[in-house]
């Protein structure tokens, strides 16, 4: 129960500052959060025999492909932007 | 048959191994044999599943991951309609690569074929990991492919798009956590057998994540900049086929596996939402000056007409199983064309507003024939696919007795035709004095022509595709 209250938590926590952040630059760090959050839930859940370990394993390898993507995106925007429009790109 | 699921799955990937490392001047080569190939192995694999009348399965190991796979007639429809969209894309670009010569980014022929096996195994995904993995990585490669594009306003359309997913990833995996800690299990065809109970708030969690990968308004925003500004031989690959790949997994969940926690309100509910998609979707590509985003905002308002599926099928109807499927399909078909035509207007006439494609018509007759008849199916007229699957609709409606989907349907159809015949009536006013006539064609009009044709065939012959519908159908048969 403390596990899922603390995932919950994360998650939220995640989602709101996914959401509120203003800048394209640092959005990704929020949806960090969010990963690990859900990444946490899902060590929680899966069965503890090797599948259970595999598939959270596959699950982390994707999520930290995707966070570095998304970071790999943002610089990439910074790098086309005038810095001082950048805190303006919201979705 | 296990191998022949397992090489339809995975032979893409040998092709982006091919493609990564071959040389500029085979990368194309490598893709469209690549592209060839895979429709060749699907489509014996239709053949086999409508022969034998039984699905197929295969379990592909990578060191202790099991990704289970099953090919009934759901998955193997949509797999084909990804391999004809894909073959389709993939001619289009070989050309612009081998005989236009045209510079290509060159990261676009191996991304291309990771989305493409990545579907694949989706669609084949036998448990919800599988297609959550897939899930994943199907929005890195897609906002990889729109990253192609380069430019500021491109990219920041792939961020938004990728920010997007990645929301939507965390959090079906969150609602997959809750599902596989309640129910022990994720694999689609035991969650049916497990007791129902406090199964519904995963259920309300994954749901939403996916619903925003679909994407349903009002958590649509990212698509149509994305789509809009993707390359031209990216876009049609998303709006046909990769949007339907969320919903693809939604509809198994809700229907194989889930069946007993799905409750008529929440079914109602996306339906509602649907009918948003379908009024709010239609009424900005009404408003919009430029073409893809149009034809960006029209698929925002088809997936709106797709999740009426959801409640029609919660009541009963199983009619609505098989026009669900056939509108996926057929929307799939006619929006690559659309769009392919589309590239081939906005990139002949150097112009990208509707308003300014007078004289199309006159100069790519081939591709404007090819935007009409992808026009005819998406409103549903006779004899296009997107008539029979809206035909079905109708009487899944009736059947169920949810009569109030009618005029959505209806509406859907009349904001449809309004928004498309403006294109095509802009496209045939006379070319402004400034604007050669002389009529042109290449390959790439012919390819979009077909695909579009691809749906009046549907229309034409949709019994071998509702057969093999039948194929370990969630759902009683279906009349022919």
């Amino acid at each position: 129960m403390t596990g899922l209250v603390v995932v919950a938590g994360l998650f939220v926590v995640g989602l709101v500052a996914s959401f509120a952040s203003p800048a394209v630059r640092g959005r990704p760090w929020a949806l960090a959060v969010l990963a690990g959050a859900a990444l946490l839930g899902l060590v929680l859940a899966a069965p503890g025999d090797a599948a259970g370990w595999w598939a959270v394993g596959a699950a982390a390898v994707t999520l930290v492909a995707m966070v570095g993507f998304a970071v790999r995106l943002a610089r990439r925007v910074a790098e086309t932007a005038p810095a001082t429009s950048l805190d303006d790109e919201r979705w | 048959m296990t191998a022949l699921v397992t090489l339809v799955a995975l032979l893409p990937l040998v092709g982006l191994v091919g493609s990564t490392w071959a040389s500029p001047r085979w990368r194309a080569t490598v893709g469209l044999g690549t592209a060839v190939a895979t429709t060749t192995a699907a489509v014996t694999l239709a053949a086999r599943v409508h022969g034998t009348a039984g699905a197929g399965d295969a379990l592909v190991r990578l060191g202790g991951l099991e990704l289970g796979l099953v090919a009934d007639g759901f998955a193997v429809a949509f797999v084909l309609t990804t391999c004809v969209v894909g073959l389709a894309v993939a001619a289009y670009a070989a050309y612009e690569d081998l005989v236009a010569r045209w510079p290509r980014p060159r990261g676009y022929w191996p991304t291309f074929l990771a989305l493409w096996a990545c579907l694949h195994v989706l669609f084949l995904a036998a448990d919800l990991l599988t297609a959550y993995l897939m899930l994943e990585l199907i929005g890195v490669a897609g906002a990889a492919l729109v990253a192609l594009g380069g430019d500021r306003p491109t990219l920041i359309a792939a961020t938004r798009y990728f920010y997007a997913e990645l929301v939507a990833s965390t959090t079906t995996l969150a609602g997959l956590a809750l599902l596989w800690h309640r129910a022990g299990t994720v694999v689609f065809a035991d969650l049916a057998t497990v007791d129902a109970e406090g199964l519904a708030l995963p259920l309300a969690i994954v749901t939403t994540g996916l619903l925003l990968k679909v994407p349903l308004v009002p958590l649509h925003g990212w698509l149509p900049p994305a789509h809009a500004l993707a390359p031209s031989a990216v876009s049609p690959v998303l709006s046909a086929v990769v949007v339907k790949s969320a919903f693809a997994v939604l509809a198994r969940l809700w229907f194989v596996g889930l069946p007993d926690v799905v409750t008529s309100h929440a079914a109602q509910l996306l339906g509602a939402l649907g009918a948003v998609a379908v009024v709010w979707g239609s009424i900005n590509a009404l408003r919009d000056r430029t073409l893809k985003l149009l034809v960006a905002h029209s698929t925002v308002a088809q997936l709106g007409l797709l999740l009426l599926v959801i409640p029609l099928v919660a009541g009963g109807g199983s009619e609505a199983w098989a026009g669900g499927v056939v509108l996926g399909v057929s929307h799939g078909l006619a929006k690559a064309a659309m769009l392919l035509a589309a590239a081939i207007l906005v990139e002949d006439l150097g112009r990208s507003q509707v308003a300014d494609l007078a004289g199309a018509a006159a100069r790519r007759p081939v591709a404007v024939l090819a935007f009409g008849v992808a026009a005819v199916s998406l409103v549903g007229l006779p004899p296009s696919g997107g008539f029979v699957a809206k035909w079905y609709l109708l009487v899944a409606s009736l059947e169920a007795g949810q009569w109030w989907w009618i005029p959505v349907v209806v509406l859907g159809s009349l904001l449809t035709a309004g928004y498309l015949m403006r294109v095509v009536k802009v496209a045939f006013a006379p070319a402004p004095p400034e604007l050669p006539v002389t009529p042109a064609r290449d390959a790439r009009d012919v390819i979009a022509l077909v695909l579009a044709m691809s749906t009046l065939l549907l229309g034409l012959r949709p019994t071998e595709l509702l057969e093999l519908l039948e194929v370990a159908s969630p759902f009683p048969l279906v009349g022919g």
